[in-house]
């Protein structure tokens, strides 16, 4: 076989007749294992410092936003984990999310347990529901499509199960008491709330940065670039992916809670919807799928264009999301490899002209 | 020589259809054996149905005296049994160095023992000058000789190669053939399938050949060459007359 034919062929079998396997395929950029540089050190450096003294300089208004930007970021770091590193798009992680949220907030409502407590029971109740689904999903071998199609209906059927059981508050939600004890895990101020996201977000990122250079990390990898090439290489993909999904889940059901406790109040559509699963994969499409930092650089930017139609927009019904959604296409087209695809792809070009014109 | 690999009466089914006919191999430490056919006879169906891609229909494998049938692909990889693809299955976005990585880990824990074991492996097959390059814009040669030490770095007793010379010039040819040398000489046996007809003489102890899923000759290469079915079914009548 000549070397284009064979070069050809493995083009095709790339493309699959998988719309979101391909697409994933096609964001995700190459998960760096390079160490920081200084000038990348110092600027996040600059930034936390930044991030930390908000408080200080912000509106309350002004801060939530910086506090939403932070979760989001957050829970996206989650979906990176499991869809970005180690290829497995889902589409239902809203279901993590939502299992977090209810369970913690149950718990404490309707039984005095301590959110504390929650907060690890709704990581437990998570990876227990991540298990379930991940057995069946992956030991019947759902992949692309197929796999976020199940995920997009098992959290849908969460939905439908939570908005109908009286015993769950149904549709009418759970209110959360208000009160200002760390104990009962809320931080008093909103400059509280926002030191919490920061430090989950610094410790969910500085675990992925770390992770990547580690056996897991690189199996996670190996098993999203070619799973048949990674079971011929002596990698148990059904054991990493379950992996990667139980940490995913039990990770996002910690965002789960902290929402709850944030906004102190909870329903079906704001914890399994559509769009909180959305949510967290936006800003790693926007800022690039499977790098470390790229969903917090997407989040920073889509939060304030969300929160910006929304309230230039706000006579005109749905139309903030027709903006926000011609916004995503374009982003998509112009760069979809994210921003720091675009970064990395300016480097090359940049680089190479220096090489020429030296 | 004691026995490496045993193979009983190896069928595969995919529905109507017999892709390998009850095909029996025995394989003994440091061969290199051959494995030819024309295309479509199974050669690849029958990598797959010993290595554990999809397990065979029937039959039994046994690899360094463990029964192994029911084995997966992971479970024989740590066993000791590496392989490379027809069509090469790079992690594309991932460096040289990494993808080597991938295939250490399977016998060490440590990311900087990894390290260690891939750069000795690319250096054996030659491509250290390419260890941070993007797999995905190397060379259809230089990703098979990466395949290759990707394999290795598992530490293998058993190398299958599916057509590791495919599409390569004769230079890369030449290379490759000193490469599969070296590699025997480290002390891994060797099954591949090839079509490069030159380059299996110089390399294989012995030749097996399928044809529609059966096995219709074995032998010494210089024997196969004059077999009459194997030259109806697979080498043609030119061949003959060359030889």
């Amino acid at each position: 076989m000549s070397t284009a034919r064979i070069q050809e062929a493995n083009g095709h079998a790339a493309e699959e007749t998988n719309f979101l396997g391909s697409f994933l395929k096609k964001v995700t950029i190459s998960t760096s294992n390079g160490k920081l540089t200084l000038p990348q050190i110092i600027i996040i450096g600059v930034i936390s410092v930044f991030i930390l003294l908000t408080p200080q300089m912000l509106s309350n208004y002004r801060l939530n936003l910086v506090i939403s930007i932070l979760t989001t970021a957050y829970f996206a770091q989650c979906w990176n984990l499991m869809s970005g590193y180690t290829g497995q798009f889902s589409f239902g992680h809203a279901a993590f999310y939502g299992i977090g949220a209810y369970t913690s907030s149950i718990l404490f409502v309707d039984f005095g347990i301590n959110p504390w407590i929650g907060l690890i029971c709704g990581m437990m109740v998570s990876g227990i529901v991540a298990a379930l689904i991940g057995y069946l999903s992956f030991h019947y071998n759902l992949k692309g499509d197929y796999f976020a199609l199940a995920t997009m209906a098992f959290c849908e059927i969460f939905r439908v199960i939570f908005k109908n059981t009286k015993a769950l508050h149904a549709a009418s939600g759970v209110s959360i008491p208000f009160s200002k004890k760390f104990a009962l895990m809320q931080f008093g101020s909103k400059a509280g709330f926002l030191y919490v996201a920061f430090i989950m977000l610094t410790m969910i990122t500085f675990g992925l940065y770390k992770i990547r250079r580690t056996k897991m990390g690189l199996y996670f990898v190996a098993v999203r670039e070619n799973e048949d090439a990674a079971r011929a290489l002596g990698i148990n993909a059904f054991k990493y992916k379950m992996i990667a999904l139980i940490a995913s889940a039990m990770l996002s059901a910690v965002g789960g809670t902290f929402y709850a406790q944030y906004y102190l109040y909870i329903d079906p559509t704001i914890c399994f919807g559509n769009t909180v699963s959305i949510s967290a994969i936006t800003p790693c499409i926007i800022g690039g799928v499977g790098t470390v930092f790229g969903p917090i650089i997407g989040a920073a930017i889509i939060k304030p264009i969300s929160e910006i139609t929304n309230s230039a927009l706000s006579n005109f019904v749905g139309m903030n999301m027709v903006v926000y959604g011609l916004i995503l296409v374009i982003v998509i087209m112009v760069m979809p490899k994210g921003v720091i695809g675009l970064v990395q792809e300016l480097r090359v070009k940049m680089g190479k002209k220096k090489k020429t014109e030296g | 020589m004691a026995t490496l690999l045993k193979a009983v009466n190896i069928t595969k089914r995919f529905a109507g259809l017999t892709a390998v006919d009850s095909v029996n191999l025995e394989i003994k430490e440091g061969e290199i054996v051959g494995l030819i056919g024309p295309n479509g006879a199974g050669k690849t169906t029958f990598f797959n149905s010993i290595t554990g891609f999809y397990p065979a229909t029937f039959g039994s494998v046994e690899f360094d005296g463990h029964n192994i049938t029911k084995k997966t692909t992971f479970q024989n990889c740590k066993a000791g049994m590496a392989r490379t693809f027809q069509i090469v299955q790079p992690f594309g976005q991932l460096t040289s160095l990494e993808n080597v990585m991938v295939g250490a880990f399977n016998r060490v824990e440590s990311y900087a023992e990894a390290e260690k074991v891939a750069r000795e492996m690319i250096k054996f097959v030659g491509l250290e000058e390419k260890m941070n390059a993007i797999v995905a814009d190397l060379t259809i040669g230089d990703q098979r000789k990466l395949e290759m030490a990707r394999a290795l770095a598992t530490k293998p007793k058993l190398l299958l190669l599916d057509e590791v010379m495919a599409g390569l010039t004769p230079t890369e040819i030449e290379e490759c053939v000193e490469l599969v040398l070296k590699i025997r000489k480290s002390g891994v046996t060797i099954l591949m399938i090839e079509h490069i007809m030159a380059a299996l003489m110089k390399l294989s102890d012995r030749v097996i050949v399928l044809d529609h899923g059966k096995l219709i000759a074995e032998g010494k290469p210089q024997e196969i060459t004059q077999n009459e079915r194997v030259i109806e079914s697979y080498l043609g009548r030119a061949y003959k007359k060359e030889a």
